[in-house]
């Protein structure tokens, strides 16, 4: 099976941009094991490009307005090394604006 | 230092430091094997990218993908699993140059293997760089003298000229690269601008270099000498990585107008390590099944060595490549490929070294094609007689094969001949002075060792250097000069040989 047939197929497992794990169960029936594995690849690579993890020193400071009007889900993470600041994770881009950042590039200068 | 002016400086680091938010790619490692990642992510990952991933291992962008990138591991790493996270750098691979490096043994990514202390300060020069271009170089009109009688006389080889050392194993290539590092010593001291020397060594026992850096030392060579090492047992991205590096360093030495002589030893496992790694990339197999780019492989790296023009400093870098051969076929792939990019070679044949004429250089294949005009007045006066008596002696020595019976000149130039081969040996570490070497030349193409037995000639030679060292050093100063000979200097060489055979 061809990757473009692959990355249809993963379109073609969301319903209203939600994963249908009905659709996704019947896809896998017809899959071999090499294909089946591209397939959940390709389900994960997906996923993670509609996500967007932010990273926070603690929950409570996590605001609507704050990563603006953006069509991606927010998954929120804790991570108290942080200090303050925050941490966006974009599928492979990572923006790092921390306070542990800041001090760790102190530290390298120094 | 009192605790104010430590909180000072902290604050005057603090106020120039630019603290702002950093943007990182991130990927995620795939799959591992034969030293090569593939990594999914890294979406703005560039060719020849350095990365860094999670067990702070290095690694190499050396192919781009639709979806995923290939790392070679520029180290070893036993922790590296897969789901680890690999960073992009946003730099391309460099190593840190600086005179601190003379005398050192280092690794390609510039990590010391000899023992001593880290290597800190330095220029960051990339690894893979454009050549100079037409407009920012000069000919080759300087020579860069090896020391060795048959070379300096035959083949020389100019500062910035590409001259090849091919040959099959154990027949001297590394001794006539070595020699010439050691020669380095007397252009030195012979009034000369200095010459730099970077010996790359690519695919060998570490015991060989062990032993390379030993006779080094030796010689008081490591003091104008980096050795670059990536040996057998290390990954080949090391291996293919080395000369790139052993030129980057050469490069930054000779911005700063500087004569540098490099020394690949060897290329042919250089073009192994690079076929190693394209297989393992999965790139499509060529002849032999050298991937496509081997001949790129070893052209972008020669094209490195240049003399720049005066405007840039009129530094050079001479290049030395080493390539071995197998049962003296120079006529394979990459033997080929390297004569065809160099500006000549100087090729050792087992014949010769079996028969006793070491250094082994078969004259007849050996070219130099930039070299003769970077030869010194002195040298050139000399040497365009001994091409053409050895030429003469070997179409003659065939002949003499055949028949018993020859004419009295014939007889005189195969006894010529004979003479002159016993005086082009010179015995390994033992480079000399290009005055020494014009001596011995003019000596022997003049005649003067005609009734000198063959078996004595080497004796001969020995004795005569010696008595012209002690009884006329400016005879010696003047050919040093570089002067050609002229009809005084002749004159004076006469009447101190003359001199000398009365007492031998």
């Amino acid at each position: 099976m061809t990757k473009k047939t692959i990355t249809e197929l993963v379109k073609a497992s969301y319903t209203k941009e939600i994963l249908n794990s009905k659709k996704v169960e019947r896809i896998v029936k017809l899959l071999s094991r090499s294909d089946l594995k591209q397939y959940i690849r390709g389900l994960k690579l997906f996923e993670k490009s509609r996500t967007i993890s932010l990273v926070l020193p603690d929950k409570k400071f996590y605001n609507k307005t704050l990563l603006g009007n953006i069509k991606k889900q927010v998954r929120l993470i804790e991570d108290k090394s942080l200090l303050l600041g925050a941490k966006i994770i974009d599928n492979d881009m990572v923006y790092d604006m921390s306070l542990k950042n800041n001090l760790d590039t102190f530290l390298q200068s120094l | 230092m009192n605790s104010d002016d430590i909180i000072k400086k902290l604050e005057n680091k603090l106020s120039s430091l630019e603290v702002s938010g950093k943007a990182q790619n991130v990927g995620v490692v795939e799959t591992i094997g034969d030293n090569v990642v593939v990594a999914s992510g890294l979406s703005k990952a560039q060719m020849g990218e350095q990365v860094v991933f999670q067990d702070g291992t290095p690694g190499l962008i050396l192919n781009l993908d639709e979806d995923s990138v290939s790392i070679v591991l520029l180290d070893r790493s036993e922790k590296l699993k897969e789901g680890d996270t690999v960073k992009t750098t946003g730099q391309l691979l460099t190593i840190k140059a600086h005179e601190d490096l003379l005398g050192r043994v280092i690794n390609p990514v510039g990590k010391p293997i000899d023992g001593k202390s880290e290597l800190k300060r330095g220029k960051d020069m990339p690894l893979e760089r454009i050549a100079a271009g037409v407009i920012d170089r000069q000919p080759v009109d300087t020579p860069l003298k090896t020391g060795v009688k048959a070379i300096d006389s035959l083949i020389p080889i100019g500062r910035g000229q590409r001259e090849l050392i091919i040959g099959d194993r154990g027949l001297g290539k590394t001794a006539v690269a070595i020699d010439t590092i050691i020669n380095q010593k007397n252009a030195a001291k012979e009034g000369g601008k200095r010459v730099l020397c970077v010996y790359v060594a690519i695919g060998q026992k570490q015991s060989t270099v062990a032993q390379v850096v030993e006779k080094l030392k030796e010689h008081d060579s490591m003091d104008y000498t980096i050795v670059v090492n990536a040996g057998a047992s290390d990954p080949a991205s090391l291996q293919y990585l080395a000369p790139y590096a052993g030129v980057a360093i050469a490069e930054y030495f000779m911005e700063k107008g500087e004569d540098v002589l490099i020394v690949y030893d060897d290329l042919t496992k250089h073009a192994w390590a690079w076929r190693n790694l394209s297989l393992v990339l999965k790139r499509p197999a060529g002849r032999e099944a050298y991937p496509g780019d081997v001949f790129y492989l070893h052209s972008r790296l020669l094209e490195r060595a240049v003399r720049l023009s005066d405007k840039l400093g009129g530094g050079s870098i001479t290049a030395l490549p080493v390539i071995e051969t197998q049962a003296n076929d120079i006529s394979a792939y990459i033997p080929t490929n390297v004569i065809s990019i160099t500006d000549g070679q100087i090729f050792l044949v087992s014949d010769l070294f079996n028969s006793g004429i070491r250094p082994a250089v078969d004259v007849g294949n050996s070219v130099s094609r930039v070299g003769g005009a970077a030869q010194t007045g002195a040298m050139k006066s000399v040497s365009g007689r001994i091409k053409l008596e050895l030429a003469q002696y070997r179409e003659l020595a065939v002949f003499a094969q055949f028949g018993s019976e020859l004419d009295a000149a014939t007889l005189a130039q195969l006894e010529r001949g004979k003479r002159l081969t016993e005086m082009l040996k010179q015995p390994q570490y033992n480079p000399l002075p290009e005055a020494l070497e014009v001596l011995s030349i003019w000596v022997v193409t003049n005649g003067y060792t005609d009734d000198v037995k063959v078996e004595d000639i080497l004796k001969f030679e020995k004795e005569y250097h010696a008595y012209v060292k002690t009884h006329d050093k400016k005879l010696l100063e003047r050919l040093s000069s570089g002067k050609k000979v002229d009809d005084e200097t002749a004159e004076q060489l006469k009447k101190i040989t003359v001199a000398f055979k009365k007492t031998f």
